[in-house]
């Protein structure tokens, strides 16, 4: 316990020495002022144990920062986990489902396919929904400076390389798994696919698919760092480029951040845990 | 397997011809870009970005420049900036990770701590945030940099070049630290091999043929870094505002390079020169697909080669063991042994 406090800390810190970094490069100060950096540092971290009092200048007015930072953070969030956790399920549903129909050359197709870059696959998609509009007039997402939120398109444009990104795991770990014996002997004894998926694959890859969710999600992530760019949409990191001061770093991605970092320490408590009643 | 190695060598050329002719034509022509004269139709001055059709072969920007001499001006740029932060980080971290991996081993679970918090703030998001002022603000009030170009480019490299130090370093420490748990090296130390000597006799023989993919995979991470900065309105050396042919104040990217290109143009996404953005966005596509391609064949020949080799010898030592000689003859059958004799 007193470890995973430990790493939340470092995490914190992490996150506040970087978000103070920008104070080393700005030339109207003098490149590489160490000791106005340290000043930052430390009002920064002393401000994160009166968070309710920071402040961020919005034009010419000082406003209170956690107030009005939570309509960006929520839009956020409910993009990337829905987009995150719709990846995850379709991907390795997808991958159990295909994994008996796709052969060698396939897969080397989907390897390739997977490092598209995220640019190509926006640029292209944002380019489609402009066509579908100019064909028919709906208008599937507010593309420049929408004002109202939506949902829809930012979520499946995330989606997809996530998605890409599971399923080749997923198809990866099955293929792993196949050759193993028991495999083999449930096959002689004539266990039909679906009950060899149901009860012998998938328990067994369940194990090693916990340690690519958090790869998976710093893929997502930076994807849509990304994504609020090229669709304009205004989040948090949105936010973050438009007030570039420490405080409003630091405290859109710890507050972004740290529930994620919760829930994977505990995932990896919990595959810990699992481990070692599999060796017993 | 004929299909894939044509792949293999078209990745390869690919990726080649295009830094080679880039770099010919520098020397060449000291990339001059040709610009295209107004064209008129019915009588009426069409306005610049040509398309593909109305100017061979990739038409014009908004400048009336010609885009493909532009692509090719740009392509040493690119790739050479990946190429060279990507040595730069190699060398860096083949150097500690060799020292650490070696020597201090115990040490490396707790950096791992530090790298994983490191991986939680986005490494695009990063750079940009550090190098605005020097690449942004500073021309944004009087359109003037207060450092000069080749000073920014070298805060650039820097920044890029440390700031993938870190997990690159942790993969490579720990290649040097899982030799020592290699079978053989246990004889080594009965004879009496020291740390030093394993780190100069064997480990080489382990980390150099990792090595290329990891170098060629450290590329595509330096090129799609290159490219987020590019479309957040980063470019190489900063850009620099311009006027075209009406008069129109644009910015301008100073290399030509491809990532800033993307940039720029992304906004032409919008009108009905939708295609412009698309021409760097595919050549780079494209570039960093065989690169992947080129490290999955790679791979791939490593495996087989592997499984090659251990059956050959397998079979050699099989054959001499139970060699039978047998009189060539038209019969069907031969008995080595006949029962009973």
């Amino acid at each position: 316990m007193v470890r995973y406090i430990l790493n939340l800390l470092f995490t914190i810190l992490g996150i506040c020495i970087i978000a103070s970094l920008p104070t080393l490069f700005r030339n109207d100060i003098g490149l590489l002022n160490f000791s106005l950096f340290f000043q930052n540092l430390s009002t920064l971290l002393k401000s994160l144990l009166s968070p309710f009092e920071v402040t961020y200048l919005s034009g010419m007015t000082e406003r209170n920062l956690l107030e009005n930072i939570l309509p960006y953070l929520k839009y956020s969030i409910v993009i990337l986990t829905s987009a995150y956790i719709a990846a995850l399920l379709l991907g390795i549903t997808f991958g159990i489902i295909l994994t008996f129909n796709i052969n060698n050359s396939i897969r080397k197709i989907i390897n390739v396919l997977g490092s598209i870059p995220d640019i190509t696959i926006f640029f292209f998609l944002q380019w489609i929904f402009l066509l579908i509009y100019k064909k028919t007039g709906i208008l599937l997402f507010q593309i420049a400076g929408g004002f109202e939120n939506s949902y829809f398109i930012p979520i499946i444009s995330l989606m997809f390389i996530p998605l890409i990104y599971f399923f080749r795991i997923t198809i990866l770990l099955l293929s792993e798994e196949m050759p193993k014996n028991y495999i083999e002997f449930a096959k002689s004894k004539g266990i039909s696919k679906t009950q060899l998926i149901k009860n012998h694959l998938f328990p067994n890859i369940k194990l090693k698919l916990y340690n690519y969710l958090k790869p998976g999600f710093w893929y997502t992530f930076s994807n849509l760092v990304i994504l609020e760019l090229i669709f304009n949409i205004q989040g948090i990191i949105w936010f973050i480029l438009n007030h570039q001061t420490a405080e409003v770093i630091a405290f859109s991605l710890i507050l972004f951040l740290i529930p994620w970092n919760i829930f994977f320490v505990a995932v990896e408590a919990f595959m810990k845990k699992t481990k070692l009643r599999m060796n017993n | 397997m004929v299909f894939r190695k044509i792949l293999y060598f078209l990745s390869i050329g690919y990726v080649g011809t295009l830094l080679l002719i880039s770099i010919f034509y520098y020397f060449k022509t000291g990339d001059v870009i040709p610009e295209v004269k107004l064209q008129f139709e019915n009588g009426n001055a069409l306005s610049p970005p040509y398309s593909p059709l109305e100017h061979f072969p990739l038409g014009t920007d908004n400048k009336s420049k010609d885009i493909f001499y532009i692509i090719l001006t740009g392509a040493k740029y690119t790739l050479g900036i990946a190429l060279l932060i990507t040595s730069l980080r190699v060398v860096i971290c083949l150097f500690l990770g060799a020292v650490f991996g070696t020597y201090l081993s115990r040490g490396l679970k707790y950096i791992k701590g530090l790298v994983d918090s490191w991986h939680y703030f986005p490494t695009t998001l990063a750079v940009y945030l550090i190098l605005y002022w020097i690449l942004i603000q500073d021309a944004l009030i009087d359109g003037q940099f207060t450092l000069t170009f080749s000073e920014r480019v070298l805060i650039q490299i820097t920044v890029m070049v440390l700031i993938g130090i870190l997990p690159l370093f942790y993969l490579l420490a720990n290649e040097f630290a899982n030799i020592k748990n290699l079978e053989f090296i246990e004889g080594v130390k009965v004879l009496g091999g020291k740390k030093t000597y394993i780190l100069f006799k064997h480990a080489p023989k382990f980390i150099l043929p990792k090595l290329r993919f990891i170098f060629l995979q450290e590329v595509i991470h330096v090129l799609l870094l290159l490219v987020h900065l590019g479309v957040m309105g980063m470019l190489l050396g900063g850009s620099v505002l311009t006027k075209d042919l009406f008069e129109n104040e644009i910015f301008t990217s100073l290399t030509n390079e491809w990532s800033g290109l993307i940039g720029l143009w992304s906004r032409f996404l919008w009108t009905t020169y939708a295609w412009m953005p698309f021409i760097p966005i595919t050549l780079l596509t494209v570039t960093i697909l065989s690169m992947q391609y080129i490290v999955d064949y790679l791979k791939e020949l490593e495996l087989n080669k592997q499984v090659k080799d251990s059956y050959v010898k397998i079979n050699k030592k099989n054959l001499e063991k139970n060699k039978i000689t047998t009189n060539p003859s038209n019969e069907k059958f031969v008995y080595l042994q006949k029962k009973g004799s």
